[in-house]
């Protein structure tokens, strides 16, 4: 059961500063009107910042704003983001919902009250950003009795994943809150309880993220499959083209924290590509079993010998997030670039398995 | 006329005031009920954190919504036994105060490494304890958590020792046996008293272990099970192969000495 934001230990000190880049800040801006923190201390990753920036705002058009907003909440806050969930609750005020109405979806104790459909989203979500175990075919169906098309139960378990790689960013790096934010949450009086009756117009939806058509093959192609007829599709597949592409972190790296988080989640098809893309980088299979086995291996290069038991690490995340952060602090040895590499590399493959859940 | 209007005006001025105030009051009782309903939401959402530590969060999760029971089922653990040695004829020659005092400084020492590791405390029997590694979540690594566990907690207990040494209080040792195996995991015992817990043939053969580190001599022993996980970062010792209550064939076993990230030993 999930923490309340006031509740939540985080580290005061941030794990990496943060990079000034005009350019960057300038197309922020124009789409979210302000650069958050979290986009100024992931900037130095081109990779990286991309993702965060467009997984937070891929378009879910089988979803309403509110599920939207919804799925995004209880994840943050399964999650024990004190960022994103701070950033989350202000949004979900500024949407409209009452502190009331936060206040029963946040407290798990009150969960039975809700209607069904707020219900079983709510459930959803919190399952699969826990994954304590994995939700299966049968949560799913679950959702689907309630009312919500495969289409959307698939757009919910991408909000779910998408937040969560947000989620483990802000985490890991032990992202500053955004105070200034939080404080603005609008305190409603009576004018506007009474001007919540008139209608109005949507709120302002951001631009939505621009890449090429998905192709559903190379690296988790089935995946990205899964998405298929999703805006979702094409953000996941460049995402990960990306990742593995153009990190500073070797391939072979990247493919190794793959196969450990996998693993640790029981996820066959991850594990599976991150095998056959460790076979491609030559990666000897006996060295892949001891690691699997073990968790070490002689195979293994010093910066993988730290990463690999802290990427096992970021899979359930702890109930304080502090804890979790003082496992990454030695990290920080390694530099900003690669600490950097290795948090966003460790949350897309915690997002990817989670994800894999519509296909296992 | 103008009296009438008076009056009715000053009857209805009466009759809003009335309503009103009753306004006011229901509104101040709903208030009052939304605060305790509140507190009594904390209350239970801190009882239910508090309950983690006991069971899986599935389990207490299903407890707290009044749905059925967990179903009991077959889970892949590692089971520790620690046992203080030696302190049963220690504990008769110093006082009850000082004796609970030590043995709990122990037990806080030894969860702090069981927890480091990814492992729960499940019992606490007398001065020994059983912990579960793996029972809880899904862990590929239980074996070598288990294993490194024990090594914290031999560091755990050196350090506890030179504190009671400061206090002029006696040293403790204990003996930990370390299994892997199949195990029927549920919430069991009787109305009055249930635990999530784990039993069958792995928990009986871990505390057998644990028993043989008296008789071999040795602080932490674990099964060939758990030896299979451990790579060459562990320094282990075969022992011969013992005989055991339960058990047709004699048990072979094996010492854990260290544990180095950055062993390269073949």
């Amino acid at each position: 059961m999930a923490v309340l934001l006031g509740d939540l230990e985080w580290m005061d000190q941030p794990l990496v500063a943060e990079t000034s880049d005009p350019e960057w800040e300038e197309e922020v801006i124009s789409v979210f009107g302000g650069v958050p923190g979290c986009l100024r201390r992931t900037a130095a990753v081109p990779w990286l910042r991309r993702a965060y920036f467009d997984l937070s705002r891929t378009p879910t058009p089988s979803l309403s704003l509110a599920e939207f907003e919804l799925a995004g909440f209880v994840t943050a806050q399964e999650n024990a983001c004190r960022y994103c969930y701070g950033v989350a609750r202000t949004r979900m005020r500024m949407l409209g919902f009452t502190e009331e109405m936060v206040e029963r979806i946040e407290r798990s104790a009150q969960l039975a009250e809700a209607d069904p459909e707020e219900r079983e989203l709510v459930r959803f979500c919190r399952n699969l950003a826990r994954s304590k175990p994995r939700p299966s075919r049968e949560a799913r169906k679950t959702l689907e009795s309630v009312g919500y098309s495969p289409r959307q139960t698939v757009e919910l378990a991408w909000v779910t994943a998408a937040a969560s790689f947000c989620n483990r960013v802000s985490t890991l790096l032990a992202m500053p809150p955004e105070y200034a934010m939080e404080r603005d949450t609008p305190k409603r009086n009576l004018w506007d309880k009474l001007k919540s009756w008139l209608p109005r117009g949507a709120p302002p939806v951001p631009d939505p993220p621009v890449y090429p058509a998905p192709t559903a093959t190379g690296i988790l192609g089935e995946l990205v499959g899964v998405l298929e007829g999703t805006p979702a599709a094409a953000v996941l597949e460049g995402t990960v083209q990306a990742c593995f592409n153009t990190s500073a972190l070797p391939r072979r790296t990247i493919c190794l924290v793959f196969a450990v988080i996998s693993h640790t989640l029981g996820s066959s098809l991850c594990a599976k590509a991150a095998a056959e893309a460790l076979d491609a980088e030559g990666f000897p299979r006996p060295a892949l079993d001891d690691v699997l086995r073990t968790l070490g291996s002689r195979e293994l290069d010093n910066v993988e010998r730290r990463l690999l038991p802290w990427a096992r690490d970021t899979v359930w995340l702890p109930e304080q997030p502090k804890r979790i952060q003082e496992k990454t602090l030695p990290l920080t040895s390694l530099g900003d670039r690669t600490l950097l590499e290795a948090v966003g590399v460790a949350a897309l493959a915690n997002s990817c398995v989670r994800l894999a859940m519509l296909l296992e | 006329m103008t009296g009438v209007l008076v009056v009715l005006a000053v009857a209805g001025a009466l009759g809003v005031a009335v309503l009103g105030a009753r306004q006011r009051k229901n509104l101040r009782e709903m208030e009052r009920h939304k605060e305790a309903l509140g507190r009594t939401l904390a209350r239970l959402e801190h009882i239910e954190r508090a309950f983690q530590r006991f069971a899986p969060l599935e389990v207490v999760e299903k407890f707290a919504q009044g749905e059925a029971a967990h179903e009991p089922e077959y889970r892949d653990v590692t089971v520790m036994f620690a046992d203080l040695q030696g302190f049963t004829p220690l504990s008769e020659r110093i006082e009850p105060r000082v004796m609970v005092d030590m043995l709990n400084g122990y037990f806080r020492a030894m969860n702090r490494a069981l927890a480091e590791h990814h492992g729960h405390l499940s019992r606490m029997m007398g001065d020994g304890l059983m912990a579960l590694f793996g029972a809880f979540d899904h862990n590929p690594w239980q074996a070598a958590d288990a294993v490194r566990a024990a090594l914290s907690m031999r560091s755990a207990l050196e350090e506890y020792n030179r504190t009671l040494a400061e206090r002029g209080l006696p040293k403790l040792a204990f003996g930990i046996g370390i299994n892997q195996g199949r195990a029927v995991a549920g919430v069991m015992g009787s109305d009055k008293l249930m635990e999530f817990t784990v039993i069958g043939d792995a928990v009986n053969l871990a505390a057998r272990v644990e028993g043989l580190t008296r008789t071999l001599g040795v602080e932490i022993l674990v099964t060939e099970a758990v030896r299979h996980a451990l790579d060459h970062r562990f320094l282990v010792r075969r022992m011969p192969a013992t005989a055991v209550k339960g058990k047709v064939e004699p048990v072979v076993t094996f010492a854990v000495d260290s544990f180095d990230e950055n062993s390269t030993a073949s």
